[in-house]
């Protein structure tokens, strides 16, 4: 590494000083503008309503409900995973765009809940399925632990450095 | 014809009473709880995070018997002298250690039916609701305070002993024999 | 249009068609500029109207203070980072083209809206039927995108979204009629000169005739039922067909659609302000007010009235939306079909007897 580059690379940065501010502010503008897919599975869904209702008010953190697959960045996974379940939430969480994110909200989607031992219909977890990023345990939660779930995405979405990483793919270089 | 014209006009009427009823709201404060800079008050019997004050666990497992879903794993061994446990707060002498008490709080139910056996009250519902993570495992809550060694140098002792006393039981056998 | 050409031309010594040319692009980066800024604001603003309605706060975690202000550009932001997904089965070159047809048929109208007096992009003898023919072109957009998704939801969204608009053009078309009646040319510029009168709002068609505030009240319902919105807006219903016409559309294809439906939102309010509320000419003639320092500049200049204006009929239209519950589909075609059409022919014929009884013609 000449002088020069390490002027410019911060510590622990295999990126530009530039390239890394531009994804800071790409990542914060990310975190603030979360859109969910309107998507209900059991009782957690009612909570999940009653969040996005006036008085816990989805719409301060940016999210919007979406009806499509294909303009939502979350999923609420709110609810008992049934096997017969399962599939669509596969197929729905394929047809969101790249940077997507998953919520697993309740009991019984994170482990399966009170089936998890006896439930022979009944995914044991989504993160069996599909990546999940926030746990937000209870059951159901109540919908301030959404609220702090949201948060907490937010908070590992402002972490994200998609440029870096794209460019420092290209490079042949680095992986994360 | 006639009635024709009173649709209409009910139509229109009855669009400008919601319109005036939309419109009231903007004399409404609004009703949300800005969640992060202010909370609702939650009642203090509410039932959310489980929590274990282990001090005061006697080992006695009717919790983990009581839990519906099984999400209540206790391990107990024989107290040794250089643990120096002390009495719970009820004044009952503790005689098993308790090395490894989790919850799996991804599998809990939240129905406070193990709350209600514990002869010591050390198991308790509290209105603490924030306790999302990022990984499920860091949902298992571990409650005694052992490093993962230590609990197997505890389990290693436990084992020895229990083998002793095997030996021991089938040594009084053959000399009733 | 034609200063900025001739600056080009005379000021930088440029040949006729290079100044030309410049001039165009300058001139259409300026209108999408116009655009993106007041898209940006409107988002924003919906968002508040739906929470003031609801009691709620509204976003308040972007920006600076609580208002949540950054929220839009966040929104957009995010929206150009998302993958582009172009399904297999999709036509694709209908499919990548449809968002841009129907932004440019929005972006067109912009061409015919005056701003002011001499602020022209162009000026049309026949400017009015000019907005009216263009606004209904984002159409094929719509049905090219329904068509190539390849999607029932679509395709459904796309057949309403026709039906909707090519009824809904046909009162407007009425009302247009009883407007130039009074005015006497279909030029936007004579049609706000007609109603600056000097009487303030006394001079706006709006309370020329009774029959004039009806044909009003009709033009801005069936104004927000061509640009689809609630209680109109079928073509996108969430509930019934996901997200209609746009359910394949991701990223900044979908930001496209919805560029050009708050755009639209902005043509309906400049149109009703051109037609009924008096265009650019502002509210009341005082030189005292041009006088203020900093407000003095606004109150001066024609621009600042005419977007005020179409900001009311924009806010009235998102009061529509968090208040009225969505028609179906036989009911919107009876409004269209057996409600606004006979009472705009009804309208045409009265202010004809109207203007003849007082002598207007």
């Amino acid at each position: 590494m000449s002088e020069a580059q390490r002027i410019i690379t911060p510590r622990g940065h295999q990126d530009g000083i530039i390239l890394a501010k531009l994804d800071e502010v790409l990542s914060l503008a990310r975190s603030h503008s979360q859109w969910y897919l309107q998507f209900g599975l059991a009782c957690c869904a009612i909570e999940m309503m009653a969040t996005a209702a006036s008085r816990y008010d989805l719409d301060r953190f940016g999210a919007m409900p979406r009806a499509t697959p294909r303009q939502a960045d979350l999923i609420f996974v709110s609810g008992t995973v049934t096997l017969k379940m399962a599939e669509k939430i596969k197929v729905l969480w394929e047809q969101m765009p790249a940077p997507k994110y998953a919520i697993a909200m309740g009991s019984c989607a994170i482990s399966g809940g009170p089936y998890s031992r006896h439930g022979y219909s009944v995914l044991k977890g989504v993160d069996l399925i599909i990546p999940v990023d926030v746990y937000v345990p209870g059951c159901p939660p109540r919908p301030e632990a959404l609220l702090e779930g949201l948060v907490l995405l937010a908070e590992k979405v402002k972490k994200e450095k998609l440029l870096s990483q794209k460019f420092s793919k290209k490079r042949g270089g680095a992986e994360k | 014809m006639k009635n024709y014209f009173i649709n209409v006009w009910n139509a229109f009427y009855t669009a400008l009473v919601g319109l005036k009823v939309t419109f009231l709201h903007l004399f409404i404060k609004s009703v949300t709880v800005k969640y992060p800079l202010e909370r609702d008050k939650v009642p203090a019997n509410s039932r959310m995070k489980l929590e274990v004050d282990w001090a005061d666990c006697i080992g006695c497992k009717a919790c983990e018997r009581a839990c519906p879903v099984q999400c209540i794993h206790i391990d107990t061994s024989k107290a040794l002298p250089e643990d120096n446990l002390a009495a719970t707060k009820n004044g009952t002498a503790r005689k098993l250690l308790v090395s490894n008490f989790t919850i799996d709080l991804s599998e809990c139910l939240y129905c406070a039916l193990c709350v209600y056996p514990c002869p010591e009250d050390c198991i308790n519902m509290t209105p603490n609701y924030e306790f999302g993570k990022y990984d499920r495992k860091l949902l298992i809550e571990q409650f005694a305070p052992f490093s993962d060694d230590d609990r197997a140098k505890r389990q290693a002792f436990e084992e020895e002993l229990k083998k002793k006393k095997l030996a021991e039981k089938a040594v009084k056998t053959k000399e009733k024999e | 249009m034609q200063g900025i050409i001739s600056l080009f031309e005379s000021g930088l010594g440029l040949p006729e068609l290079w100044a030309f040319v410049i001039g165009v692009v300058v001139f259409s980066l300026l209108i999408f500029l116009f655009i993106a800024l007041f898209v940006i604001v409107a988002v924003w603003l919906e968002r508040k109207v739906s929470a003031v309605i609801q009691d709620r706060w509204g976003p308040m975690r972007a920006g600076l203070t609580i208002q949540g202000e950054l929220q839009t550009i966040a929104d957009t932001v995010k929206l150009l980072m998302k993958e582009d997904i172009i399904p297999k089965p999709v036509d694709k070159l209908l499919f990548i083209l449809a968002p841009f047809i129907v932004f440019t048929a929005t972006f067109m109208v912009f061409a015919g809206i005056p701003l002011g007096p001499n602020a022209y992009s162009g000026t049309f003898d026949l400017g009015l039927f000019y907005l009216i023919a263009i606004s209904s072109l984002g159409v094929i957009g719509i049905v090219m995108a329904g068509w190539a998704s390849n999607n029932k939801w679509s395709l459904y969204g796309a057949m309403r979204s026709v039906a909707q608009i090519v009824s809904y053009e046909i009162p407007i078309a009425l009302i247009l009629i009883a407007v130039v009646m009074y005015s006497g040319s279909f030029s936007v510029k004579e049609i706000i000169a007609t109603q600056d009168t000097g009487y303030g709002i006394f001079g706006w068609f709006l309370f020329r005739n009774p029959f004039m505030f009806v044909a009003a009240i009709l033009f801005l319902i069936a104004g927000t039922a061509e640009n689809n919105r609630t209680p109109f807006d079928l073509p996108e219903s969430e509930s019934e067909l996901i997200a209609g016409f746009h359910t394949e559309y991701t990223g900044m294809r979908f930001a496209f659609f919805f560029l050009a439906e708050y755009a639209n939102m902005f043509v309906v309010g400049v149109l009703l302000a051109i037609l009924f509320l008096g265009g650019y000419a502002p509210i009341w003639h005082v030189a005292a007010l041009a006088d203020i320092p900093v407000l003095g500049w606004f109150f001066g200049s024609s621009g600042f009235w005419i977007i005020l204006k179409a900001m009311l009929v924009v806010i009235i239209q998102m009061w529509f939306r968090w208040t009225f519950p969505r028609l179906r589909v036989d009911q919107l075609m009876y409004t269209a079909w057996k409600v606004l059409i006979p009472f705009t022919m009804a309208i045409i014929v009265l202010n004809g007897i109207w203007m003849k009884l007082f002598n207007l013609i």
